[in-house]
């Protein structure tokens, strides 16, 4: 079968049903809080048992796709993360929404959705065995140096004071910390408690931070809130001169989570965050940022859509997984007898074209579905908090449980939401907390597994050239805000444009 | 709609207090009235959970159990809260585990304490061969050229590894018999491990008979397996014995319940799992999976698994020794 024969089978009705099926379904679970795409993937696994490979891998894609795409809706409509990938989207879409253009916030996210997605399958096309070789090629030191560039971006995400981010971040490092050491097997940090020894696993604690917290910080405004937004439609698609205006930052954010989406381990949710800093640090309006700015919502929906076609590069090329949602993808694949791995190609062309053909056109579908889903989605903003509000509170228990069926999990996100509540209250901005609790393990044990193999020495970190210039690059990065306020303070005369550099002390 | 979202999300709500309410105590006399709980703690898609889910289908198609199995993944802490689940659950044959040789690793680890004793074993399930290999072009071109290197310049071999888990302690015990240091360097499950040696970021690593078949064709070759004889997939693969070293391991697929589940509906559950191993259907998928659809009974593995106990300790005590002392010197 070859990708024309995968893209006619595709359109055949019963195909057509099961792809616009996941799809549909991957964007519900998307928009529900706390109950994520791996979720719905991992419930749909023994169905898949009894369907043909080609169903059941096409269905999976296409709850992959409509999974990552969904949370933007409530990350722009409620200031609630959707997926724990849309928590940039509630800074800045919940923003613009509110200011009276929900259906531009919308409408950006699902335009640069679409062609973050439609990047990344190019990517995987076109490009999957070069980029694997280069994955394969990057050790411990060169990821490790990827995420710690990533790590520095949390400079440039505090809002107002440096310090209050720099503290989020490590505040999110340290609750990263307890339960298994990846790197020495051993306990950590439980303090005798056996249910800590699983961690905080970190979804139930975005879904708490930040879907618990806004719940109540809702409740407790419940009356002002009611009518905050008023709807319109307009702007639901992107013109051409927005194209042109935000091309670069689109394209720059798709390759961003291209790569990220490649990396084992790291996911749509840091890709959006990188993506985000990356296009804040180089914006002409930095300060725009966390008020709405278009710029914002662009890279990190088109980032973290991109990672769909990245996170299937090593699937399919060394069938390797990182995530929970490539896992299972995996598990399908060997579950209907098909070896992952570059044999794939040569043995099964029809499941490697059909995985192609579904991830271009389940992203089509997935558009079109959110284009009329918005326009339903944005008059929800119109019924009384009272009635959604329990409804997040139930979605983001069962997320929570569900995770692993633990109650342990549910007690983590409620915890969480008063440290978040608290948190806002002191004007602590949350997403570097989430940069640390998402980057610190994977930076620890990238370093650590280095460590390991140079028996303790840190100079391969200088002398593999790939890591030594990503250092120099975190170096950079670092000091740009710094110097970038310091060269508009001289050209305005004033220094009020950009938040006020301190230097940690 | 918000009529609708209620109902839905209250049919969802009941659907999981089903699964919650597992552990209520039976009250009636014929097992089972109720649905059985099967925990993996393991993520879905791995070996471990594609065996078991293919065995609950197999009883759910076949009814072989009166009741479905209901499959739950409780993945946290390398399996350690998913074992933790059915040790803490009411022993009356509604909560069955299964999981692989982590159940003596991980007390080895020091992860929890307790071991495979503290639970009725129902039996074995499955079993594969694990042996080590590296890059098919790379220095070694048998085994006697790592023992050769690893004796004259002891701790320079890098071995990718899982911490706590079969690709630790298998070359740790392979080290132990053969006089030999390597030096380890945390990757992860069998994929990335691959990748870390394709990228030449490591030398060797433990895999599985069915992993080596697989990862063949990208440039991996077996040097050793550590079976009781050669694997037959592999016939020009030494074991360990032939060297003249003793180390003989096998990976194996667990099906426990709780310490106190009643005789017979353990006896009910393994006579139902070893019916579903021999369907023709579940067989042909074994092979597929290089998986031996080997049965033990309870008893006799837990006699294996009681003389395995010793080494695995032994060697689990040694790398909690070198951790104090790396951590004492800091």
């Amino acid at each position: 079968m070859t990708l024309a024969d995968a893209f006619v089978h595709l359109f055949t009705l019963k195909a057509f049903g099961i792809m616009v099926a996941g799809v549909a379904l991957g964007v519900s679970v998307g928009v529900l809080p706390g109950i994520t795409a791996g979720m719905l993937m991992a419930l749909t696994l023994p169905f898949t048992y009894h369907m043909s490979s080609i169903d059941a891998v096409s269905l999976l894609i296409a709850m992959f796709v409509g999974g990552v795409s969904g949370g933007l809706i409530t990350a722009t409509l409620m200031r609630i993360p959707g997926e724990p990938n849309s928590i940039m989207t509630c800074l800045d879409g919940y923003q613009l929404a509110r200011r009276g253009q929900p259906g531009r916030a919308l409408g950006l996210g699902n335009c640069s959705s679409l062609v973050g997605g439609t990047l990344s399958w190019a990517a995987l096309v076109l490009l999957a065995p070069p980029l694997a070789s280069l994955a394969v090629a990057f050790g411990p030191f060169e990821n490790f140096a990827v995420i710690l560039l990533a790590l520095i971006l949390i400079s440039s995400l505090s809002e107002g004071s440096f310090l209050k981010g720099l503290s989020a971040g490590l505040l999110g490092m340290l609750v990263s910390y307890p339960g298994i050491d990846e790197s020495s097997g051993i306990v950590r940090l439980t303090f005798g408690f056996s249910a800590l020894e699983g961690g905080f696993n970190s979804l139930p604690v975005i879904v708490g931070m930040f879907a618990v917290s806004q719940v109540v910080a809702d409740a407790l405004n419940i009356e002002a809130n009611a009518n905050a937004i008023k709807t319109t439609m307009r702007g639901m698609f992107m013109s051409l001169g927005d194209y042109i205006v935000h091309g670069w930052n689109m394209v720059r954010s798709s390759l961003i989570g291209i790569w990220i989406g490649i990396l084992p381990g790291v996911g749509a949710t840091v890709a959006s965050i990188v993506a985000y800093t990356t296009a804040k640090n180089l914006s002409r309006n930095p300060e725009a940022f966390g008020t709405g700015s278009e710029e914002a919502i662009v890279a990190a929906e088109s980032a973290n859509n991109a990672t769909t076609g990245g996170t299937l590069v090593p699937i399919l090329t060394l069938g390797i997984s990182g995530g929970l949602t490539d896992s299972i993808l995996l598990g399908a694949l060997v579950i209907h007898n098909l070896q992952p791995g570059p044999l794939l190609y040569k043995n099964n062309p029809e499941i490697v074209n059909t995985i192609f053909a579904t991830h271009l056109v389940a992203h089509l579908v997935m558009f079109a579905l959110m284009t009329f889903g918005i326009a339903f989605f944005a008059r929800l903003i119109a019924v009384p908090r009272a009635f959604v509000l329990p409804m997040v509170v139930v979605f983001s228990t069962l997320g929570a449980f569900g995770l692993n069926s633990r109650a342990f999990d549910i007690w983590v996100m409620l915890g969480f939401g008063l440290l978040g509540v608290l948190l806002e209250f002191a004007k602590v901005p949350l997403a570097p907390f989430v940069v640390g609790l998402v980057l610190a393990p994977v930076a620890e044990a990238e370093l650590r597994a280095g460590l390991m193999a140079s028996a303790g020495s840190y100079m391969p970190l200088i002398e593999r050239p790939a890591a030594c210039a990503m250092l120099v690059l975190s170096a950079g990065l670092f000091v740009w805000p710094f110097v970038r306020t310091w060269r508009m303070s001289r050209a305005d005369g004033y220094g009020q444009t950009g938040p006020e550099p301190k230097e940690p002390s | 709609m918000t009529k609708w979202i209620r109902r839905q999300s209250l049919a969802l709500a009941a659907a999981i207090c089903t699964t919650a309410l597992g552990t209520a105590p039976a009250t009636g006399t014929t097992y089972p009235e109720k649905p059985v709980r099967m925990i993996i703690p393991i993520a879905a898609g791995g070996q471990t959970d594609v065996v078991a889910r293919l065995l609950q289908l197999a009883i759910d198609k076949r009814k072989l159990l009166p009741q479905p199995i209901v499959v739950i993944n409780n993945a946290a802490a390398g399996g350690a809260t998913g074992t933790r689940q059915v040790k803490e659950s009411e022993p009356d044959g509604y909560t069955v585990g299964v999981f692989h040789m982590g159940l003596l690793t991980a007390p080895a680890m020091g992860v929890v304490d307790y071991d495979h004793g503290a639970f009725e074993l129902i039996g074995q399930i499955g079993r594969t061969q694990v042996g080590m290999g590296g890059l098919a072009d790379g220095r070694f071109k048998s085994i006697q050229d790592v023992l050769t290197e690893a004796k004259t310049k002891p701790d320079t071999v890098t071995v990718a590894m899982n911490i706590g888990l079969l690709p630790h302690f298998v070359p740790l015990m392979f080290q132990e018999d053969a006089g030999i240091r390597f030096r380890y360097v945390q990757a992860g499950g069998g994929a990335v491990r691959l990748k870390s040696i394709l990228g030449k970021h490591t030398e060797l690593s433990l895999f599985s008979g069915p992993e080596f078949l697989l990862f063949q064709t990208q440039g991996i070759k077996p040097l050793v397996v550590f079976s009781d004889g050669r694997v037959p997939e592999l016939p020009d693969v030494p074991t360990a014995k032939e060297i003249g070293i003793g180390t003989v391991f096998e990976e194996r697929i667990i099906a426990f319940a709780p310490k106190g589940t009643p005789k017979d509906r353990l006896d009910l559950v393994a006579a139902a799992l070893r019916t579903a191993m021999d369907d023709p259907e579940v067989n042909e998928r074994y092979k597929g999976l290089g998986i031996d659809g080997v049965f033990i009974d309870g008893t006799r593995l837990k006699a294996l698994l009681d003389g395995l106990k010793g080494p695995i300790t032994k060697v689990g005590d040694a790398v909690r020794k070198a951790k104090t002392e790396q951590g004492e010197k800091k």
